[in-house]
């Protein structure tokens, strides 16, 4: 005979009772399942679009322009790489890399033939290698642009959609683009609008244009790039590949740095940091209601059973073999519960991910984004963990009732 | 030198508070019991019947006077000391049965076994052995709630003999019986104690009981009012 | 076809460069402070503010090098100007980066042309106001043809004509208000303060010194820009011509004359201007 036995069996004795209780913890289990999956999901959504979507892994910039500055996605040519090939070809050697991509910054003004103009912010790099770092555009219209380099007069920019509504443009249409070198000099280039994309960020789209790294080095009068973008085969693995490349451009002058994406994405941070309060803030909810139910189902578990409880003290059982009792009924409840919100967790993430739901576009954002549920492995014990835990805390009033327990009082308990 | 007695109770009394009035329920009582005794302790409904098996049982302190079981002082120990004394020395029948819903006949038995950390093995066979010597050696796997009001009695009289206490405290342990099973649970009880050799010390009010019994302590208003020998009916 | 473009670039400072590199020239630091003269403009105020009047004096035709430094810059900048009349003003940095490029101003307006965009660039008044070439900070401003005097203060030898720009003239967007500080003595400008609409200095142009007496044309300029601080840009002379400037350099539609500049100044350079140094002490 063992007490976690005998604890089973009297949670056994009123099945109604604890069914319900069983139900409280798996669907808060399931609920906390469900919302970390959610925000894995949207974590990892977010990391790989902003990893893709033109981040890239690491940034190989000049020290000097990425010190204090990691979080800009703007890098001035002025401070750009001049020796970026000889940089590119050292780290495309890596295992692990995928491409180092060079890109070029440039900001100004666009006007049209109809004279309009708007102001740009344009983001130049080599199509070829981005294709290679799976570097996604999104199009609408149109089509992508050539990946040789442009020759003189060929230039050609994809448009996002906010910039060519502003400007009343689409595929075919003209456009001169005026910026200041990094010489301060201005310069205009006439470019043609190959396609119309989006960024998937609403202000982004106000201003955006990508080009070729020819035409952006044209526009500027420069060879140089404003950074390498490198891409690696895991995204697991930035923080090692970054200290390999550190190592492997230490002697580089003028000096350079290597800087993770989580770096230049504040935006990933501060998402992260929303919806973890987020996650917070519904586990306490969740975290409440099992507390305030099942330590309920507990109180009156240990009322009704007071008289039996004063027996088994009377017959020697000592206070902490009882309060021991209670607590283990509580911790049946939390593994038992846990495990079956595990199930159902499980399931309804099967469920959900199958249906294929689309929610609408989240603030600032372009498009829909699909739900899906992620199964983390870690929250699932984790769950457990915790149910284990919330019901200890809702033992923690019977428990001390039991200890408090006056056998005399407790025989005569009716 | 003589064993000392089993209980050797002096001036004892214990108050409770009732509201806003004092209940006197003991009122200075001696009593001693010997070894392998057996007594019932008689008396009206409020008399103190309960109160002072209570004591002796050691599940209640007194307020006055002194209690010494098997020659040792009870008010020299503690909470858990009184608990291990309990669990090794004492065994306990109440009038509602109070056996563990959950647990079979044979499991109930064990439990003072358990609680005093027999191995399973040993305590089985103890369990079994208890049962069969009460009659209900064929229904070791039943609940309680699958025995009859005797056989629950019993049951419970198999749980307080099965570690060999010194003695057994019974608060009316008939009291929820139709006549016929109690007198067949008193039949028992003596034999038990006669067989064992363990104390017996018996609260009732029933006659039937009380005429059984060859010691009967009487209790009036929570003091002595009688202590006669008596040959057993 | 000239106007295509119209661009209101609010990143004045990266025009720094084109603007003070293009900025003309010197004279001395205001003397004494004048006195007030409440009288309404007279004869010899009038044929003083002529005189000092840099549009009219200074050959409308003319070609000029100039040597425009600033402290934190690494090295100075070559500037090639041509003047082809009253309206129209030519430049280019002297850079092979800068290949091909110019900025033409014609009147109020101003063009950059740039090998890369088949059509002079239109740029919009923020972008000229914030200064790319321009006659105003080459030879100030036209005194006598796009302001009013509002008042005179004269001194013993310094007067300060406090200017305001004809409704809908060429100046109005640009330079809505002005300060002219000349010698009345040498007749030369000392000083022009560039004030906006709510009285506030925007930029400062310091006449160090001219060419000869008898050429009025600034060797030495000194540009401030108030409004944002920086360091002063000194810009200062290295070759000045004056001769028949092809009227095709100033033609929005036709390349042709543009494209036949040698990359490089046509001749050496001269290690440093004729400069007589005018006190104004």
């Amino acid at each position: 005979m063992r007490l976690a036995l005998l604890a089973l069996r009297n949670l056994a004795r009123n099945r109604r009772r604890t069914a319900i209780s069983l139900a409280v913890v798996a669907t808060g289990t399931a609920a906390l399942l469900l919302t970390a999956g959610f925000m894995a999901f949207s974590f990892e959504g977010l990391a790989e679009a902003m990893i893709h979507g033109g981040l890239g892994h690491l940034e190989i910039a000049l020290a000097s322009a990425a010190e204090g500055r990691t979080a800009t996605l703007e890098r001035s040519a002025a401070e750009g790489l001049d020796d970026w090939q000889e940089v590119q070809a050292r780290v495309e050697a890596l295992e692990g890399v995928l491409a180092a991509s060079p890109t070029l910054h440039v900001a100004g003004m666009a006007s049209t033939d109809s004279g309009r103009s708007a102001a740009f912010l344009g983001v130049a790099g080599d199509p070829v290698r981005e294709r290679r770092m799976g570097f996604s555009v999104k199009l609408r219209a149109g089509q992508p642009m050539a990946e040789a380099p442009p020759r003189e007069g060929e230039d050609q920019v994809m448009v996002a959609q906010g910039l060519a509504q502003v400007l009343g443009i689409g595929p075919g249409s003209r456009l001169t683009l005026l910026a200041v070198d990094p010489d301060g000099m201005l310069n205009a280039l006439d470019v043609t609008v190959a396609g119309v994309i989006t960024t998937g960020v609403q202000e982004l789209d106000t201003r955006f244009v990508r080009l070729h790294l020819g035409s952006a080095q044209r526009l500027l009068s420069t060879s140089r790039v404003s950074n390498l973008l490198v891409t690696l085969d895991t995204t697991s693995r930035t923080e090692t590949m970054a200290a390999r490349m550190g190592e492997l451009l230490a002697g580089h002058e003028p000096p350079l740095a290597v800087v993770p994406w989580t770096a230049r994405a504040p935006f990933y941070a501060q998402v992260r940091a929303l919806y973890a309060g987020i996650f917070w803030f519904l586990g306490s909810i969740v975290f409440a209601l099992v507390v305030l139910a099942t330590s309920n189902t507990l109180t009156m578990t240990v009322m009704e059973r007071f008289r039996e409880l004063g027996t088994l003290r009377a017959l020697g059982t000592s206070v902490w073999q009882v309060a021991a009792l209670v607590g283990l009924e509580a911790v049946w409840l939390g593994l038992l519960g846990g495990v079956a919100g595990d199930l159902l967790g499980a399931g309804l993430i099967a469920v959900l991910n199958g249906i294929g739901l689309e929610m609408p576009p989240p603030p600032g954002a372009v498009d829909p984004v699909e739900l899906r549920v992620l199964v983390v492995p870690e929250a699932f014990g984790g769950a457990i963990v915790l149910m284990l835990g919330v019901l200890l805390l809702a033992a923690v009033g019977p428990v001390l009732r039991v200890a408090r327990l006056r056998i005399v009082e407790a025989l005569a308990h009716t | 030198m003589a064993a000392p007695p089993v209980f050797d109770a002096r001036g004892l009394a214990k108050r409770y508070r009732l509201g806003q009035t004092t209940v006197e329920a003991l009122r200075g009582v001696d009593l001693r019991v010997a070894a392998g005794e057996m007594l019932v302790v008689a008396g009206p409904s409020g008399s103190g019947k309960s109160t002072l098996l209570h004591l002796l049982g050691t599940l209640d302190e007194p307020d006055e006077g002194s209690l010494a079981i098997d020659g040792i002082q009870t008010s020299a120990m503690g909470e858990r000391a009184r608990t291990a004394f309990r669990r090794a020395r004492l065994g306990f029948v109440f009038q509602t049965f109070n056996l563990l819903p959950v647990l079979s006949a044979q499991e109930n038995v064990e439990l003072p076994l358990w609680l005093a950390g027999v191995g399973a093995r040993e305590r089985r066979a103890r369990a079994r052995e208890a049962l069969a010597e009460v009659g209900l050696g064929t229904r070791l796997g039943h609940r309680p709630d699958q025995l009859s009001g005797g056989e629950r009695q019993r049951v419970a009289i198999a749980r307080a003999l099965v570690h060999r206490p010194l003695a057994v405290l019974a608060d009316e342990p008939t009291g929820n019986l139709d006549s016929e099973t109690a007198a067949a649970v008193m039949d028992l009880v003596v034999e038990l104690n006669r067989a064992s050799g363990t104390a017996f010390v018996v609260a009732t009010h029933d006659p039937a009981l009380i005429a059984r019994a060859p010691r009967r302590v009487t209790l009036r208003d929570g003091r002595v009012a009688g202590d006669a020998r008596q040959v057993p009916a | 076809m000239p106007g295509r473009n119209h661009f209101r670039l609010s990143c004045r400072a990266a025009f720094g460069r084109w603007r003070l590199g293009c900025c003309l020239l010197a004279a001395a630091a205001a003397a004494a402070a004048p006195a007030s003269s409440p009288a309404p403009l007279g004869p010899e105020e009038r044929a003083l503010l002529a005189r000092t009047n840099l549009f009219a004096s200074v050959p409308e035709r003319f070609h000029a090098t100039l040597r425009v430094s600033r402290p934190d810059w690494p090295r100075p900048l070559r500037v090639e100007v041509w003047r082809g009349g009253r309206e129209a003003l030519l430049a280019r940095v002297l850079e092979p980066r800068q290949a091909g490029r110019f900025l033409l101003q014609l009147g109020s307006e101003h063009y950059l042309i740039a090998p890369g965009a088949r059509q002079p660039v239109r740029l919009g008044a923020g972008v000229a106001a914030a200064g790319p070439v321009s006659f105003e900070q080459v030879l100030g401003i036209d005194v006598e043809r796009d302001f009013d005097v509002e008042r005179v203060e004269a001194g013993e030898r310094i007067v300060t004509f406090h200017l305001v720009a004809r409704p809908g003239g060429a100046a109005a967007r640009a330079t809505p208000r002005a300060r002219w500080t000349v010698d009345r003595i040498r007749l030369r400008p000392v000083r022009l303060d560039v004030v906006l609409g709510d009285g506030r200095t925007s930029r400062v142009v310091e006449f160090m010194s001219f060419l000869d007496a008898r050429t009025p044309m600034p060797s030495h300029v000194v540009f401030k820009d108030v409004l944002r601080g920086g360091p002063p840009t000194g810009v200062e002379v290295e070759r000045f011509e004056a001769n028949a400037v092809s009227e095709g350099l100033f033609s929005l539609s036709d390349h042709a004359a543009r494209a036949q500049l040698p990359p490089l100044p046509p001749t050496r350079l001269t290690r440093r201007p004729p400069i007589r140094e005018v006190s104004v002490q």
